[in-house]
C-alpha cells in the first residue's frame, strides 16, 4: 500500500492510502479523493492498483494531470513522484519501492481476468528491461590500419559504440571488443590464429584494450582509439 | 539419418548475479538427447532452489527415456504430447515435496524447456522463463511469459514501453509445484540451420534490451560458450539483481559441408548467388 498526500501552497491538507482497487480523484464529493479545486474537473483522474503498481490516469480533463511538471495521461506512479492537481499537489510515498530497484524475490500472483487476454499464438509484447543508469566510459573507436578483406577498408573508423563490436568473418575468423562500463576488452572469437596484441598473442580470455593498442586479427590490423586522445 | 548431436549444438551457463547470495535457477542441457531448459525457483522459504533442481533432473531423465522410445519408433505420444506429460508429473512431484516437507512449503519453479527432434522443436513454458530464435539476425520471442506485467500490458493498463518502470516484474503468475496441475503453454516450430534458440531465466532479459540480446547472439553465435558468457555478463554489468541462467542451441548450417570451403568453392558460391 502507498501512500497520497494532498497539499496546497506547501501546506498538507489531507493523506490517503491506496487501499482500494480504483481511487478516484475529482473535484466532485463522491470522489476518493475529493479536491476543493476550481481548475479540477468533476471526474479528473483515477489511481488504479495493480499488484504493486500503482497507475495515474487521467480522465481527459480540462486541465490536465502533471506528473512532476510534465502533462501526462497514464503512468506508473514512482515514490516521491508528484501528481499536479490545478493548484494543488499529491505526493505518491511508497516506502517499499524506495530502492531504485525491486530486489524482491520471484513470487507467485493471482493472474489478472484472462477472457481478454490474447490468443495464445499472438506474438508476445515486446517489453523493454529495467531501465538500466549505465554510465558510459569515454568513447572509442576502431581505425583500421591495413585490412587483407572484409567488411572494413582501410583508413575506415569504426565507432564502439555498441555492447559488442566484431571483426572478421563470422564462420572462418572473428574477433569481438566488447563495451563495458570498466572499459573495452578483446576476445577471440573462431579461427585457427589467435589475435595479437601489440605484436604478441592473446589467451583466450578477454584483454582489456589502452589507447592507442594495436591488434592484428582476421585479416586486419586495428588500432584502438579512446576518444579525447591526440 | 543425422542424430541432434551432428547438426546441434548446445551450450549453458548460470551465474548467481551481483546481488543475490544463493541461485535458485537450474539449467540443463542434453546434447545426445536434444533438449534444454531453465527453470528459475519461486517463493518458499529460500527453497526456490530445490524447485527448480527437482524440475530439472525430474523432467531431464523422464525425457531420455521417452526420447529414446520416440528414437526406437513409437509414434505416439509425440514429444510435444510426452514433454508436457512429463512437465505435468515433475509438477506433482514438486507440489508433494512442498506440502510434505517443512521449509519446501510454497516452493515453485517457472520453466523453459525446448526439444529438438526431427526438424522441429517443441517449445514449452510455464511462468516467466522465456524462449527466443535468432533466425536470419532477428530475435524473436516465441513464450509469452504468465505474468502480472504481461497481462498488464495485453490488457492495456500500461504501454508496453512503460513497462520497464514497473514494480512487478518479479509476480509470476503460473508455477510448478504450487498446484496439484499446472497449465503448460505448448508450441511446435519448424527448425531451419543457421536458427539459434536462446532459453533464459527472467535475470537476462529483465536486464538485457532486447536489440543487446539480438546483436551479442548474432554477433556471437560462432562461439556459443562466448555469447553466453557475454549474455550474463551485460546482465550483470546492468546491476545483476537477479539470478542469470540462458542455454544456446544452434542449429549448424547443414548445407556447408563440414571442411571449410576454400577460396574458389566461396567464389563460385559468390558467383551462383
Amino acid at each position: 500500500m502507498a501512500k497520497l498526500v494532498l497539499s496546497l501552497n506547501g501546506n498538507v491538507l489531507n493523506q490517503y492510502f491506496t487501499d482500494k482497487p480504483v481511487l478516484s480523484i475529482g473535484r466532485d464529493d463522491a470522489n476518493d479523493i475529493a479536491v476543493n479545486d476550481p481548475l479540477l474537473s468533476r471526474e479528473h483522474a483515477r489511481i488504479t492498483t495493480v499488484g504493486e503498481d500503482h497507475i495515474i490516469e487521467d480522465l481527459q480533463s480540462s486541465n490536465g494531470t502533471l506528473i512532476n511538471g510534465v502533462p501526462a495521461a497514464k503512468k506508473i506512479l514512482h515514490h516521491r513522484d508528484v501528481i499536479g492537481l490545478g493548484s494543488h499537489t499529491l505526493r505518491y510515498l511508497n516506502t517499499r519501492m524506495a530502492s531504485e530497484v525491486d530486489l524482491e524475490r520471484t513470487m507467485l500472483i493471482k493472474a489478472l481476468p484472462r477472457d481478454s487476454l490474447p490468443a495464445e499464438d499472438r506474438q508476445p509484447a515486446a517489453m523493454p528491461a529495467i531501465r538500466s543508469t549505465r554510465t558510459w566510459l569515454p568513447e572509442a573507436s576502431i581505425k583500421v590500419l591495413a585490412a587483407k578483406t572484409g567488411e572494413y577498408s582501410l583508413g575506415v573508423s569504426v565507432r564502439l559504440d555498441r555492447v559488442v563490436t566484431t571483426f572478421g568473418t563470422p564462420g572462418e575468423r572473428l574477433i569481438v571488443i566488447s563495451h563495458r562500463p570498466q572499459g573495452y576488452f578483446l576476445s577471440h572469437v573462431e579461427g585457427q590464429h589467435l589475435p595479437r596484441l601489440n605484436g604478441k598473442a592473446i589467451t583466450a580470455e578477454a584483454h582489456p584494450l589502452q589507447h592507442g593498442d594495436e591488434i592484428e586479427a582476421a585479416g586486419y590490423k586495428l588500432s584502438f582509439q579512446v576518444d579525447g586522445h591526440a | 539419418m543425422k542424430t541432434n548431436r551432428d547438426t546441434l549444438e548446445f551450450v549453458c551457463l548460470s551465474d548467481t548475479g551481483r546481488v543475490r547470495t544463493l541461485n535458485e535457477d537450474a539449467v540443463a542441457i542434453d546434447a545426445e538427447f536434444g533438449f534444454a531448459m531453465v527453470a528459475d525457483g519461486v517463493g518458499g522459504h529460500r527453497a526456490g532452489d530445490v524447485a527448480s533442481r527437482m524440475a530439472a533432473d525430474i523432467i531431464g531423465e523422464r525425457l531420455r527415456s521417452k526420447v529414446e522410445q520416440f528414437r526406437a519408433g513409437a509414434r505416439q505420444p509425440t514429444p510435444l504430447q510426452f514433454a508436457e506429460q512429463i512437465i505435468g508429473e515433475a509438477n506433482r512431484a514438486i507440489h508433494h515435496t512442498a506440502r510434505q516437507q517443512s521449509g519446501c512449503a510454497g516452493m515453485g519453479t517457472t520453466l523453459a524447456l525446448a526439444l529438438f527432434y526431427e526438424q522441429q522443436v517443441a517449445l514449452l513454458h510455464v511462468g516467466d522463463s522465456r524462449i527466443y530464435r535468432l533466425r536470419n539476425g532477428t530475435l524473436q520471442l516465441l513464450t509469452r511469459d504468465d505474468s502480472l506485467l504481461c497481462d498488464q500490458v495485453d490488457l492495456g493498463l500500461i504501454a508496453a514501453e512503460d513497462a520497464g518502470d514497473s514494480h512487478n516484474r518479479h509476480l509470476v503468475t503460473q508455477a510448478l509445484g504450487v498446484g496439484a496441475t499446472v497449465p503448460v503453454h505448448l508450441k511446435e516450430e519448424d527448425v531451419r540451420s543457421g536458427d539459434v534458440f536462446l532459453l533464459c531465466s527472467d535475470g537476462l532479459n529483465d536486464l538485457v534490451g532486447e536489440s543487446d540480446i539480438e546483436l551479442i547472439v548474432d554477433s556471437l553465435k560462432t562461439n556459443l560458450v562466448l555469447a553466453a558468457a557475454h549474455l550474463v555478463q551485460l546482465a550483470n554489468d546492468n546491476g545483476g539483481y537477479d539470478n542469470i541462467s540462458v542455454a544456446l542451441v544452434r542449429v549448424r548450417d547443414t548445407a556447408a559441408p563440414s571442411e571449410k570451403k576454400g577460396w574458389f568453392a566461396r567464389l563460385f558460391g559468390w558467383l551462383a548467388s
